[in-house]
Order: C-alpha cells, then sequence, then structure tokens
C-alpha cells in the first residue's frame, strides 16, 4: 500500500510535510538540475521586503562544528520584482509556495503582506520576526511579546492568506509564540537561526562583517526540538518545525512531538537531493514501523504529560 | 550542473599539495569552472568546498583537481586515497571567455597559487583553438611552483617569478607582467586577492580586456545561499552584490570593487 504522507498545516494542505526553509532556497527555481521541486511539501520562498536589498557585505558566512553561521542581511529582488520575475514561473509548479516578507517597522510587514496577498501561487505568508542579520526590525520585533502581537495582529488585519510566523530563539519563545497566536497567526515556524559570532584570533576581527551571524545545521537541531517541545504546548495553532534537519528522522523528532511539518534548510547546501532522500526516509520509517499515514505519528509523544513530569 | 557521486581513481599527494582524480557521471565543463567537493567525512567540516577544474577527459568520465592544504575541509581532500567516496556539485559557475579570441591577440595569463590550475586548464582550451598565449606564474618560493612541466608542454613563452628569488625572476609575477602592460589585448587571471587587484590596476587604463577569477567562501555553490558576494559596479553609480558562484567566479576586473 502506499504510504500517505499528505499532511494539513491549518488551511495548508501539503503532499507531505517537508518545506524548503526561507534564505536556503532562493526563488524556489533553483533546484531543477537536482529534483523536481513539485516532489516538495514546499517551499519557504527567500525572504522579501517592498524594495529590493543589496544584502550585508561580505564575509558573510563562517563554518562551525556541524553547523554554519549566515549573515546575507535578507538580499533580494524586492516584491515588485519577484512578482514579475519570479512568480510567473512558480504559478506553473505543483506545489505550495509560501512567502517569507520582512520589514523593518510595522507599517512595512504591512505592506509587503498587501503587495503579496494577491498572487495566487502563493497559498501561505511566512513572516520573519526572526532574523538576527538587519539592522532594524527583524529579532527586534521577535524577541518581545507585545511588539510581537502588535506586527503580527496589524499584518492579519489586511491578508486573507493563512499567515505563518517564523519565531526567533531568542528570548522567552513561550511568549512569543503565545502572543503571535493571540495576534491571529494561523501557524509558528520554530526557528529561525540562532544568534552567534566567531572570531578570527589571527586577524583580530570577527569572522563575519556584520559581527553576529545566525546558526544553522545540525548543531542547532536539539535546541529547535526543545523549541518545538515547548512551543507545541503552548498554542493550539498548528506548528512547523525548523533547525538542522538533514536526515528522516530528523524531521519525525518534530512530528512525533506534534509539529505538523517540517523545514529543510542548511541541509540543502552541502547535499542539494537531501528533500529527496528525508521523503524516502520518511516512507521507510511509517513502513518499518507499520504506519500507513504520516498523520498517524504527529503528537504520538504526549508532550504536555511529559512536561508534567519535568 | 549535477550532484554527482565521484570515485578516487588516483590521488598523488605531495606537501601541502594533492592531485586528485575522480571517475563518475559528469557533464563538460569549461575553464575557471569548478565543483563543490565533499568526502563522505560526516559532518565535520559540515559544508563542501568550492575546488576549480584543471583537467577533465569527458570519454574516460575522469576528472582532474589540484587541490592545496587551506584549512580543515582541503585538508581532508588531501588525505583523500584511492578507492575513497566523494560527492561533487558541478560544473559551477561562468568560464573565462575564451571562444571569441583571435590567434593574432596577445594573451596574457597570471596565476598564483591554485589560481594556477583553472588557467592551466584554459591554455589546453586555447592550444586546441591554435591559439598561443603567454603565461606567468608566481609563487613565494620554487617549492610552490605548480603545473610547471605541464604548462612548458604548451607554451613556449612561460615566465616564473618567486618572491625569495629561489626560482626564476626573483619578487612578484606582477613585476614581469609590466612588460606586457602596453601589449597585451587580453589578460585572465587568478590567484591570490592582492596578485588580482594588482593585475586588475595594472591593465585598468590600458587596451587590455582584463579578467580576473574569483574566490569566496561559499556554502552552497549553486546560487542559493547568496554567501560568497562580491561587490560590483553598476548603472548611474549605484552597485550591487553579486555570487561569485553563479554570475562569477569569472568578472570583468573593471567591474569589481575591491574590499
Amino acid at each position: 500500500m502506499e504510504i500517505d504522507l499528505k499532511v494539513d498545516v491549518g488551511k495548508i494542505e501539503l503532499k507531505n510535510p517537508l518545506l524548503l526553509a526561507s534564505g536556503c532556497a532562493g526563488y524556489g527555481l533553483e533546484f531543477d538540475d537536482f529534483f523536481d521541486v513539485s516532489k516538495v511539501g514546499g517551499v519557504c520562498l527567500k525572504g522579501l521586503s517592498i524594495n529590493e536589498s543589496k544584502g550585508n557585505n561580505p564575509p558573510r558566512i563562517w563554518e562551525t562544528p556541524s553547523g554554519m553561521m549566515n549573515a546575507i542581511g535578507l538580499q533580494n529582488i524586492g516584491i515588485k520584482n519577484f512578482l514579475k520575475e519570479k512568480a510567473p514561473h512558480l504559478r506553473k509548479i505543483d506545489t505550495v509556495f509560501v512567502a517569507n516578507f520582512y520589514g523593518h517597522k510595522v507599517e512595512e510587514y504591512v505592506e509587503a503582506a498587501k503587495m503579496l496577498d494577491d498572487e495566487e501561487c502563493i497559498k501561505a505568508l511566512e513572516m520573519n520576526i526572526s532574523c538576527p542579520n538587519i539592522s532594524a526590525g527583524g529579532i527586534q520585533f521577535g524577541v518581545d511579546p507585545l511588539l510581537v502581537h502588535k506586527v503580527v495582529s496589524e499584518v492579519r488585519k489586511e491578508t486573507k492568506k493563512p499567515l505563518c510566523v517564523k519565531l526567533t530563539p531568542s528570548g522567552n519563545i513561550k511568549e512569543t509564540a503565545k502572543s503571535a497566536f493571540e495576534a491571529g497567526a494561523d501557524a509558528l515556524v520554530a526557528i529561525n537561526t540562532i544568534p552567534a559570532m566567531a572570531i578570527d584570533t589571527e586577524k583580530m576581527d570577527f569572522r563575519i562583517f556584520n559581527k553576529v551571524g545566525g546558526l544553522s545545521g545540525p548543531a542547532i537541531h536539539p535546541i529547535a526540538v526543545k523549541m518545538v517541545f515547548d512551543v507545541v504546548s503552548e498554542v493550539p495553532i498548528p506548528i512547523i518545525g525548523c533547525g538542522g534537519v538533514e536526515k528522516g528522522s530528523d524531521g519525525i523528532e518534530f512530528l512525533l512531538l506534534g509539529a505538523r511539518a517540517f523545514q529543510v534548510g542548511t541541509a540543502l547546501f552541502y547535499n542539494p537531493k537531501a528533500p529527496l532522500d528525508i521523503i524516502n526516509e520518511l516512507k521507510e520509517y511509517l513502513k518499518r514501523k507499520g504506519f500507513n499515514s504520516i498523520k498517524e505519528i504527529i503528537g504520538k509523544i504526549k508532550t504536555k504529560e511529559k512536561e508534567k513530569c519535568l | 550542473m549535477k550532484y554527482i557521486d565521484f570515485e578516487v581513481l588516483d590521488a598523488k599527494k605531495q606537501g601541502d599539495f594533492c592531485e586528485v582524480v575522480l571517475k563518475g557521471d559528469f557533464e563538460p565543463s569549461l575553464p575557471a569552472q569548478f565543483y563543490m567537493l565533499k568526502g563522505d567525512w560526516g559532518n565535520h567540516p559540515l559544508l563542501p568546498r568550492p575546488i576549480s577544474i584543471l583537467d577533465e577527459c569527458y570519454k574516460k568520465k575522469e576528472i582532474k583537481f589540484l587541490v592545496k592544504n587551506l584549512g580543515e575541509g582541503s585538508k581532508k581532500l588531501i588525505n583523500l586515497r584511492k578507492g575513497d567516496f566523494v560527492k561533487g556539485t558541478g560544473p559551477l559557475g561562468n568560464h573565462f571567455p575564451f571562444e571569441n579570441l583571435k590567434k593574432s591577440d596577445k594573451i596574457i595569463l597570471i596565476g598564483g597559487g591554485v589560481g594556477v590550475p583553472p588557467l592551466y586548464y584554459l591554455l589546453k582550451f586555447l592550444k586546441e583553438k591554435g591559439i598561443e598565449a603567454i603565461f606567468l606564474e608566481g609563487a613565494k618560493t620554487k617549492g610552490e611552483l605548480l603545473l610547471c612541466e605541464e604548462i612548458k608542454k604548451l607554451t613556449d613563452d612561460f615566465f616564473v617569478a618567486t618572491e625569495d628569488g629561489t626560482f626564476g625572476e626573483k619578487g612578484l609575477v606582477t613585476k614581469i607582467a609590466e612588460q606586457f602592460q602596453k601589449t597585451a589585448d587580453i589578460v585572465f587571471s587568478c590567484g591570490p586577492i592582492g596578485m588580482l587587484k594588482a593585475v586588475s590596476e595594472m591593465f585598468e587604463k590600458e587596451k587590455a580586456k582584463c579578467y580576473i577569477s574569483l574566490e569566496e567562501r561559499m556554502a552552497c555553490g549553486y546560487g542559493v545561499c547568496l554567501g560568497c558576494a562580491v561587490e560590483i559596479k553598476g548603472k548611474e553609480g549605484k552597485s550591487s552584490f553579486q555570487r561569485v558562484c553563479a554570475e562569477g567566479p569569472v568578472f570583468d576586473s573593471r567591474v569589481v570593487i575591491w574590499k
């Protein structure tokens, strides 16, 4: 019997729970040489802003044990260019495209969401209130529950599309998750990269021009698992796990805790076919464990009871 | 480009360098293109490393790289052995624009360190087209000179400079280049950033077109991570960041904004 990998994240239906993470998947058109993008559950596009953005000065990346730091600075082509140059191609691809977007102030988030609202190929929005690499906005919103509430509720009023909010691991994630939920978010993504720093001891300088970079990759996976654990029992909306997924079992960890889907990011850099490998591993796991549908394992571990035991 | 399973056919290690021959089902490449290479050593180091193509035989499905030990990733690569498996994504990036060169053009190739292999690969392409080129190579010391015998086989005009004077002219390779400053029609260069900057400045006000192949740290190599940014002059005094892996590695030296 064919294993059923279909999941739903609130109103968003996915053919499987694997989404490509924003910032690691370009505009969804860069993978044709490696795999058919319509095989993945969805693609979270590179973070978009109202106007195009140049990004940070190099050096922008630094490798760390089992991970990497980046401070790209959300370089992007801007929403207008995206809608004109990229969206027409995306309309032909049968998967869920999620538009990640950000602003430097509340009004910019609202304007960006409005601009994306009528594009048919965009099935959901992912608000980035957690980028550690831009001078204003981003993580400044994400760590303060009051600001989270403000920016999410303002955007909520202006968009018909399902609204996901990508949370930062900085600050108190239970509080920010609650704020985002109360402000009308349809789903939460946990987590964005972890603010990090590395020093070149020879040059006596920062490894990354921006000084701070976001840590990603397998190194942060256990932290992301803990954060998903924290959030799933806190809010009644769907959670999407994100952080260091490189194999099927990494994604399954999130699902067992109750996440409805998970994202794959950094793994794409060192294995451009990682999504196909992971989807196969999901099927093999379900078969081996005697499940017909991936929905059967979602929330298999009772997080609330576990929490009481702590 | 493709994501390929390679097998190591041969690995000749000499000091800090290793010439690695891989076998796999790859697509034909052009000079200055590169692969992201990683052996099956797990997650440390995590990311593959960008390595220029030295040579390839498409018919035999064999491709050659010259790797220098420059850090944790390349250290693993120089220690590869026959029979090991390597994953590679490529061929990546643009290439030295050699298609429209004429036999009458005065062509100068200027290379240093691991910038020499892609220029050697270019020299081979030129030779096949019956086009002559002058090759200038620089190194710190005699022991660090690369591919001298191979280059000599392809050109009679081969000049060497070592900083300590242990071989060829004493000093920087740019010193030898000066004699071609006024007469060169086209310059191709690859090597340390200081050398590329000096080469660019030398030919900036001359008639020669000057193409340089840049290096930058990369995560993906195929254009999605935007990690390998280089600042490029644009219209109306505006600049933008381009990707060394996708729009590069070869840029017209006159559009690069040096750090």
